[in-house]
Order: C-alpha cells, then sequence, then structure tokens
C-alpha cells in the first residue's frame, strides 16, 4: 500500500507545482519591474543570510533546525514588507531555492515541492488575514506556521515516503519545535529590522 | 530635438519642486553638458527626457517636454528608448546578462525586434565601441572602463538619436574618464545628440558645445572658468616625525598564484602624514591598503603596522582604522549615536559623541537612523565611526567617490586635524584633486610603485 | 560546486533534456524500493559523474559531503529503527527510566537499522550525484533558457538571471560588511555574537541592495523591459538529447512496471 501513498503524494506535489505555475501567470503581471528586481534581490538575499551563522552555531547539529529558521525568516519577511503584493512571497522562496539549485546545488526536483509548499501556506495566510505582516502578532503567527508546516511536511510526508527514513515522535516534535520557534523569532527580528531598512530605503535616495 | 518649456517638477513627499520653470531648447547634433552640485535638479531634467518621470517617479508635472515632437509623458517608456538613450552613473547596476555579447543585445530583445535585427545591431554596437576583443567574455570579469563601453554599447545597439548621460565619470578612473571623452567624440561625429550631466566636469569640456549650469532647481547658461582652483584645506603641517607608522618591506601579494597584484612592494609612512595612494583601476590600490590594514596577509615580504610584524586582523582592531568605498556597508546600528559608540563601545572606550559630530556638522542628526541620512552625510558618519575608535592609522579605499564639493571639503578638514595631531591618513584615490590636498602621493602600476613624490 | 568548462557529452546534451533526465531521475528515487535497484541507479550516476572526470578538489569535497551525509544517515536511522524485528547494538535510554524513557520509548541503536540507513543513504547519494553531474556542466543562463523554454514565465526567467548575475556581488558585499564589522571591534563568537553579526549585517546589506535594487530598475527601464522579449539564442535538440530521452523514459517505465506488476 505504501506503493500508492507514494504515487499519489508526488503527483500531488507536482500538481500543486503546476497549479501554482498556472496561477502565477496571473499574479505576475501585477508585479511591475522594479518588484521583480526587488524580490531577485531578496531571493539573493536569503542565500547570503545564513553567513554570520555558516562557522559559527550553524555547525552544530541537533540545533540546526532553530539556527537556519532564524535569518531565513527574519529576511524572507523583510522582502515580504518591502513588496507587500500577492505572489512576492512565493516568488522570494522559489527564486531562492531555484537559485541555489541552479549555481550550486543542482537541478533536483525532489526539493521542488518545498518552496511551493511554503509559498502556498504564506499567501494563503495573507489572504485570510488580509495583511501582510503589518503587525507584530501576524508576522509571529505567520512565522510559527511557516516553521510547523516546513518542518511536519519534511518529517511525516517527504522523509518517509521520498527518501525512506524514519524518525521517532519524539525526535519529530523537538526538531518541529525548534523550527517553530526558531521562525517565530526570525519573524520577530524581521519584523523589527523592517521598519528602519523602509525608512532608510525611502528617504536615502537613490 | 528637445523643447522644454516652463518645466516645475516635485517628487512625491517632497517639499520643493527639484526643478522650478525651466525652458530650454536644444539642437540635433549637440553636446550640452549639464553641470551644478548634487540635488540640483540635473538628473531630473534627464528623468523627464527619458520618461522616467512620471512613468516611475510619480509626483507633479507642470509645463511641456518634447523630443523630436514626441511628448515622454504620452508613451510608454519602452517605447521611448527607440528615441532616448540613458547611460547611468553606476556601470554595474546597467549590465544585466552574464556575457558581454548578449547583455548589448538585451535591449533590442526587449523592444522585440526581428532576430536578424537584432544580431545585426548587437555586432554594430560590438563594433563601434571596441568591444570584439572580450565579446564573449563575462561581464563580471571587465574592468570599470570597459563596464562603461559596455553599457553605452548595450544603449548604442538600440538606436537612440538622443543620448543621456548621467554622472557618467564618477565611478571612472583616469584612463576611463579619457575613454569616455573619446566614445563622445564618436557619438557626436555621428550626428547624435548628447546631453551630460556632471559635477566634474573639466575633462569634458571639449567635447561641450555649451554648458548649463543648474543650481538648486534653476539653471542659467553659460562658460565659466573650469576648475576654480582647489584652495580648499591645502597646506602641509605635518606634526612630529618619528618612527615610520607603517612600513612594508619587499611585500608581495596576489589572490591567485599565478597574477600577483602586488609585488616587492617596499615603502615607508610616518607618522602624521597624509598620503593618498593613486592609480587606476585595477593596480592593486584597494589591495595594497588591505594589507596595510591587516585584512589581507602578504604571501610573502614583511609588512610591520604600528610596530607589529605582520599583524593579524585582531591584534589591530582598534589602532588601525579601516573604511571600504561604500559607507552604506559599514553603517550597521540603529541611530547615529549608536553607529559612533559601536567600535568604542567593544574597545572598552567611552568618547564624547557630540564633539565628533560637530567635526562633520551632523549634531542635529543624533538620533536619525544612519541610512536614512543623505549620502554625503553617510559618508563622512562611516568617516567618523572609525575615529570614534581612535586609531592611531586610518586607512580610506576611494573615500571621494561620489561626493560633492561641500562634503568633500568637510572630510578633508576631518582629515587634517587627525594628521595634526600625530594620527597617520593613508587613502587610495583616482581624482587630481585629493591628490593636491595629502602630503605625498605614491603612484601605483601593474608593475609597482612608479612614483612617490612629498610635497 | 561549480560549472566546469569541458567537453563532455552531459556538456553538449540540451539544458532542457537535462531538466527531464533529473525529473526522471526523481522518479526513480522515489520509485525504486529493492537495495539492488538503489545501488545500481546510484553506480550508474556515479559513473556519469567520474566520466566527466571532476578535479581532485572536487572528488575530495564530494566524498568528504558524502561521507557525513553516510554517517548521519546511518546513525540517524540506526537508532530511528522500528520496524521488527530488530536487535539492539546498545541502549541510550531504558524504556521506563524516568521521565525522558518514558516520553521517548527508549533510545536504542539496532543492527538492522544500521543497515537500513546504508540502503537508503543510496538515495540521497543519487539525488546529490545527479545534481552535481548537471551543476558541473551547465552553464546557469543555459538552464534558466532550458527553464523557459519548458514553460516557466518570462518575469521567472528574468528573475533568475538577475539573482545569478547579482548573487556574486551580495556574497562579496556581506563579506566585506563582516570584515567592516570585525574592524569596528565585534566578536563574531557565541550565540550572542552570532545574532549581533547577522543583526548588523542584514540592515546594510538589504538597505544597500534595496538602493542598488532601485537602480537596477531604472536602468532596465530604460532599456525598455516590460516582460516580454524575443530570445536570439537557440536550443537545438540533437540525436543525443532524442536518445537520452528515450533511455530515461523506458528506464522509468520498465521500473514502474516492475514495481506494480510484479
Amino acid at each position: 500500500m505504501n506503493v500508492f501513498v507514494i504515487s499519489v503524494l508526488f503527483v500531488l506535489a507536482f500538481g500543486t507545482a503546476l497549479f501554482f505555475a498556472a496561477l502565477k501567470r496571473k499574479m505576475i503581471s501585477a508585479l511591475n519591474t522594479h518588484d521583480l528586481i526587488v524580490i531577485a534581490l531578496m531571493s539573493s538575499l536569503l542565500y547570503a543570510a545564513g553567513l554570520p551563522f555558516k562557522f559559527g552555531l550553524g555547525r552544530l547539529p541537533f540545533i540546526h533546525a532553530f539556527i537556519y529558521s532564524v535569518p531565513f525568516t527574519a529576511v524572507l519577511f523583510i522582502g515580504i514588507r518591502v513588496v507587500p503584493k500577492a505572489g512576492a512571497a512565493t516568488l522570494i522562496i522559489v527564486g531562492h531555492s531555484l537559485l541555489s539549485q541552479l549555481l550550486s546545488r543542482g537541478i533536483n526536483p525532489l526539493w521542488w515541492p518545498y518552496p511551493f509548499l511554503a509559498g502556498f501556506v504564506l499567501e494563503s495566510y495573507f489572504l485570510i488575514t488580509r495583511s501582510y505582516l503589518q503587525t507584530r502578532l501576524n508576522a509571529v503567527c505567520a512565522g510559527c506556521l511557516r516553521g510547523l508546516v516546513m518542518y511536519l511536511y519534511f518529517y511525516l510526508v517527504s522523509a518517509p515516503f521520498i527518501w525512506h527514513m524514519h524518525y521517532a515522535p519524539w525526535y519529530v516534535f523537538i526538531q518541529t519545535a525548534q523550527g517553530v520557534a526558531g521562525s517565530g523569532i526570525g519573524a520577530l527580528i524581521g519584523f523589527a529590522l523592517s521598519k528602519p531598512i523602509l525608512q532608510a530605503y525611502r528617504h536615502g535616495g537613490i | 530635438m528637445i523643447e522644454i518649456k516652463d518645466l516645475t517638477y516635485t517628487y512625491p513627499e517632497a517639499e520643493n519642486a527639484a526643478v522650478r520653470d525651466i525652458s530650454l531648447h536644444i539642437k540635433k547634433g549637440e553636446c550640452v553638458l549639464f553641470v551644478g552640485p548634487s540635488g540640483s535638479g540635473k538628473s531630473t531634467v534627464l528623468y523627464c527626457l527619458n520618461g522616467l518621470i512620471p512613468h516611475i517617479f510619480a509626483g507633479n508635472v507642470k509645463g511641456s517636454v518634447t523630443v523630436e515632437g514626441i511628448s515622454p509623458q504620452g508613451v510608454p517608456i519602452a517605447e521611448l528608448s527607440k528615441t532616448v538613450g540613458t547611460v547611468f552613473q553606476n556601470h554595474e547596476s546597467q549590465i544585466f546578462m552574464p556575457t558581454v555579447e548578449e547583455d548589448v543585445a538585451f535591449g533590442c530583445e526587449n523592444l522585440l525586434m526581428a532576430r536578424d535585427a537584432i544580431i545585426g545591431r548587437r555586432d554594430a554596437a560590438i563594433e563601434a565601441m571596441g568591444l570584439q576583443d572580450v565579446r564573449y567574455a563575462g561581464t563580471d570579469t571587465l574592468s570599470g572602463g570597459m563596464k562603461q563601453r559596455l553599457a553605452i554599447s548595450s544603449i548604442y545597439a538600440m538606436g537612440p538619436r538622443l543620448f543621456l548621460f548621467d554622472e557618467p565619470t564618477a565611478d571612472l578612473d583616469e584612463e576611463g574618464r579619457r575613454d569616455l571623452v573619446g566614445i563622445l567624440k564618436k557619438l557626436k561625429a555621428a550626428h547624435h545628440t548628447i546631453i551630460v550631466a556632471e559635477h566634474r566636469y573639466d575633462d569634458l569640456l571639449p567635447v561641450a558645445d555649451r554648458v548649463l549650469f543648474f543650481e538648486k532647481g534653476r539653471v542659467t547658461e553659460g562658460v565659466r572658468k573650469a576648475g576654480k582652483g582647489s584652495s580648499a584645506a591645502g597646506g602641509t603641517n605635518r606634526a612630529g616625525n618619528g618612527a615610520p607608522h607603517i612600513e612594508l618591506r619587499n611585500i608581495s601579494f596576489g589572490y591567485n598564484r599565478k597574477a600577483p597584484v602586488l609585488e616587492n612592494i617596499s615603502l615607508k609612512i610616518e607618522k602624521g602624514e597624509m598620503v593618498a595612494i593613486c592609480g587606476n583601476n585595477g593596480s592593486g590600490k584597494t589591495t595594497l591598503l588591505k594589507v596595510m590594514a591587516a585584512i589581507l596577509r602578504p604571501v610573502s615580504g614583511e609588512a610591520v603596522i604600528g610596530g607589529i610584524t605582520n599583524p593579524a586582523l585582531d591584534d589591530i582592531v582598534g589602532s588601525v582604522g579601516f573604511l571600504f568605498q561604500n559607507p552604506d556597508e559599514q553603517l550597521f546600528t540603529g541611530s547615529v549615536e549608536e553607529e559612533l559608540m559601536f567600535g568604542p563601545k567593544r574597545l572598552g572606550k567611552k568618547i564624547d559623541v557630540g564633539r565628533y559630530l560637530k567635526m562633520a556638522g551632523l549634531d542635529s542628526m543624533m538620533r536619525r537612523h544612519p541610512q536614512t541620512l543623505s549620502r554625503g552625510q553617510r559618508q563622512l558618519l562611516a568617516v567618523l565611526s572609525v575615529l570614534a575608535m581612535e586609531p592611531q592609522i586610518l586607512l580610506l579605499d576611494e573615500p571621494t567617490t561620489g561626493l560633492d564639493d561641500g562634503t568633500w571639503h568637510d572630510l578633508f578638514r576631518i582629515l587634517r586635524e587627525l594628521t595634526c595631531t600625530g594620527r597617520t591618513v593613508v587613502f587610495s584615490t583616482h581624482h587630481r584633486r585629493a591628490r593636491e590636498l595629502s602630503d605625498r602621493v605614491i603612484a601605483l602600476d601593474r608593475k609597482g610603485v612608479t612614483a612617490d613624490a612629498v610635497f | 560546486m561549480r560549472y566546469s568548462d569541458k567537453k563532455t557529452i552531459f556538456h553538449r546534451l540540451d539544458p532542457r533534456t537535462k531538466i527531464i533526465l533529473s525529473v526522471g531521475c526523481a522518479c526513480l528515487i522515489v520509485i525504486a524500493r529493492s537495495p539492488a535497484g538503489l545501488f545500481l541507479l546510484f553506480a550508474a550516476l556515479l559513473c556519469c559523474f567520474l566520466g566527466m572526470r571532476p578535479s581532485a578538489a572536487t572528488l575530495r569535497t564530494t566524498a568528504k559531503m558524502m561521507g557525513a551525509v553516510f554517517a548521519l544517515t546511518v546513525i540517524s536511522q540506526g537508532f530511528f529503527y522500528y520496524f521488527e524485528p530488530r536487535t539492539p547494538l546498545f541502549v541510550l535510554l531504558e524504556k521506563g527510566s524516568g521521565l525522558p524513557g518514558r516520553l521517548t520509548g527508549g533510545i536504542a541503536l539496532y543492527k538492522e537499522g544500521l543497515v537500513y540507513g546504508m540502503v537508503q543513504s543510496m538515495r540521497l547519494f543519487s539525488a546529490a550525484v545527479m545534481s552535481m553531474i548537471i551543476v558541473m556542466s551547465t552553464y546557469p543562463s543555459d538552464l534558466v533558457l532550458g527553464l523557459k523554454r519548458l514553460g516557466v514565465p518570462e518575469k521567472i526567467a528574468f528573475m533568475l538571471t538577475m539573482g545569478i548575475r547579482f548573487l556574486p556581488a551580495i556574497m562579496e558585499e556581506s563579506r566585506r560588511i563582516m570584515t567592516a564589522q570585525k574592524l569596528r571591534g565585534l566578536k563574531i563568537k557565541g550565540v550572542k555574537g552570532n545574532f549581533a553579526a547577522f543583526r548588523s549585517l542584514i540592515v546594510p546589506l538589504i538597505t544597500d541592495s534595496l538602493r542598488h535594487g532601485r537602480r537596477i530598475a531604472l536602468a532596465a527601464e530604460v532599456r525598455g523591459f516590460t516582460g516580454t522579449r524575443t530570445e536570439i539564442k537557440n536550443l537545438k535538440f540533437a540525436w543525443l538529447d532524442w536518445s537520452a530521452l528515450f533511455t530515461v523514459i523506458t528506464v522509468v517505465g520498465v521500473s514502474i512496471t516492475c514495481r506494480f506488476y510484479r
């Protein structure tokens, strides 16, 4: 019965991806050249964000999930605050994922569902709350939601059915909790830093 | 060609108009210089001609503008770009594609020309700007001057009749500027209309037919004598000689083994000296400064900095201050005050913030976020924040890039005050004027130190 | 991993083919179940990889990375193995011992788990090797072109091109900012240091990038960028591509058949 679960999930993941590609054709038409370039730069910045941690805390294996969630979420949320439009979140995450695949990790379709899922969760959250991280509470909830969905997806779907790896429930719980906490803290940092950045961006000239 | 009548424009959220009641007539084939300090409205007029105003910058436009009978307000920017080509100051941000060839074609591809037409125009543009040798090269491997050529040739390929240059020389060294003058002559010979907005224009006078002076949004025409002389803060008053502050003995350095950037360089810089390191881009100025700051370790030879031989970065933090070229990369904190205290706090020093801010006239900005200051103020703040750590040696990489005359003057006054109290200042530059303000000039080129003169 | 300029058979393949090959490979990774099948897949990909004659440095980093992944997988699966029968090699935490024991249900290293981890790590290896082959044999902008021809919208492709173009500059800038921090006395050590470094990196880095972005956008506007372009670069599908496609489709087809009708 495993076979069916795997194939169904795989098809589902690709289905969502395709669905999004179709949907995005409409969404991206609403983004102008400037937005696109800012999104492209934010995707690249996500890549650079982990740098201070690369040789320090990032090397500790057990709290990896926590350490990496913080800068990722912080930069991502600053990006969303800069371009508060539908589709921006997905494009930043997908852009980051594709960029790192094109430049260093290599094209790997097995990683494609992650960014789409993350984008989907955030976009739906923004649509439902009708706010693009305008308040601190909104940002923290969005961050925790992102962490929760991403880590649960990995440990409950991707790991057992694609990679055939199994983890004990307590381990999944600890890792997910770290992801949620890291993303929440990252969201707080991102929210706090987005204010001066937006202000500087507005007044600092070209 | 160009007809501007009573143009007044106010940027959104701005109180004062950026340009006021400007009327201009520019004939076909003319080369006109727009001259004036930053914020005087010269770029704003360019933006009105290429359609960035009002299509990208909203705000309030009054008056009329026509270019070749077209009103830029009425047509989309993409359509207008067939007639008006714009080259900006920062070549880094005008290059979009990974190779030279692709980048030259980029504009034509956007205009949805036929494939063969694009190839024809691309090849013609590459030829005209002399880029044949680097045609297949990656755009990130080009020198500053070549990038400038690439930016012009990408615009050239789109076939505009009017060329606008927005501060084209700011990032160029002397070689690059000579190059640019050559290209401008070529464009002029082909009967293109050219407008160059620039605040350092001496080099460009030979090509210009007319010079228009901008000040506070208004324009006056005339021929003013070039180069007002650089009396500013000259004068040599070295305080105390003694042991050399920096001594390099047969230093060599290269990012890879095959191509050394610095080879066998020996020099001594004494306490209280103000030294300018000059040279074209790629001559190793920045590398030399980084060796002096222990950011880079020489491959061979000895660097004695403040009495320590071949120090590690941690050894000299506090006693050597280093300023990177772009001030924005060095303002980390949330307020001007915090910015100044950032370094001293970590070294356990207490400083008088007010005194430092007064030096640069920034005292009223204490609570502002550093990144919201103007470009010139950010540069001064970056200098102050290094000064606040009270380093004995101050190293500055191209501190004058993009500064207008007022800020320039302030900067050198501050540096001069430093050398009078026995600190050593070393800076790199490719501007002639900055050299005149220093005590000593070290000229560098790919072969090594070519001249070392004390005034 | 980086693009390396060589003339192997993979360099000659159309980027579209490579993308489709990678999708095929991903399918195989998901479908394959028997250890023999997994091993075969990995061995085939490894042969392709070695056929590209990677440099000694590349081989070394690859081996290091694989060693780490292997160790991590084997150990984690050794501990978390839950199929029966299982034989514990040693017990880290007794099942009933106190609260942690009750919460976790005991932690022990199982022999079968170690074997299972060894087999399953082949999946990760296959994916990694496949990705490396693509990255080493294709220029990033060609991959973008391939993606575009396979239906990725123009604006996303432009975004990726911009990312590829400006990422090196951003990395360089972040390194400069971190050096500037160190020169101003910041110690990037410990939890506090890491976060302080992050905070004072991210504000100038993003602000500067956004200003830069504004300049780039202006430059793109005056060069007529609207989102639709005629692309003069062409891709050609040669017999080599067709045969590669045929091979991968056959292999995937055969494995699906084997999997479902055995």
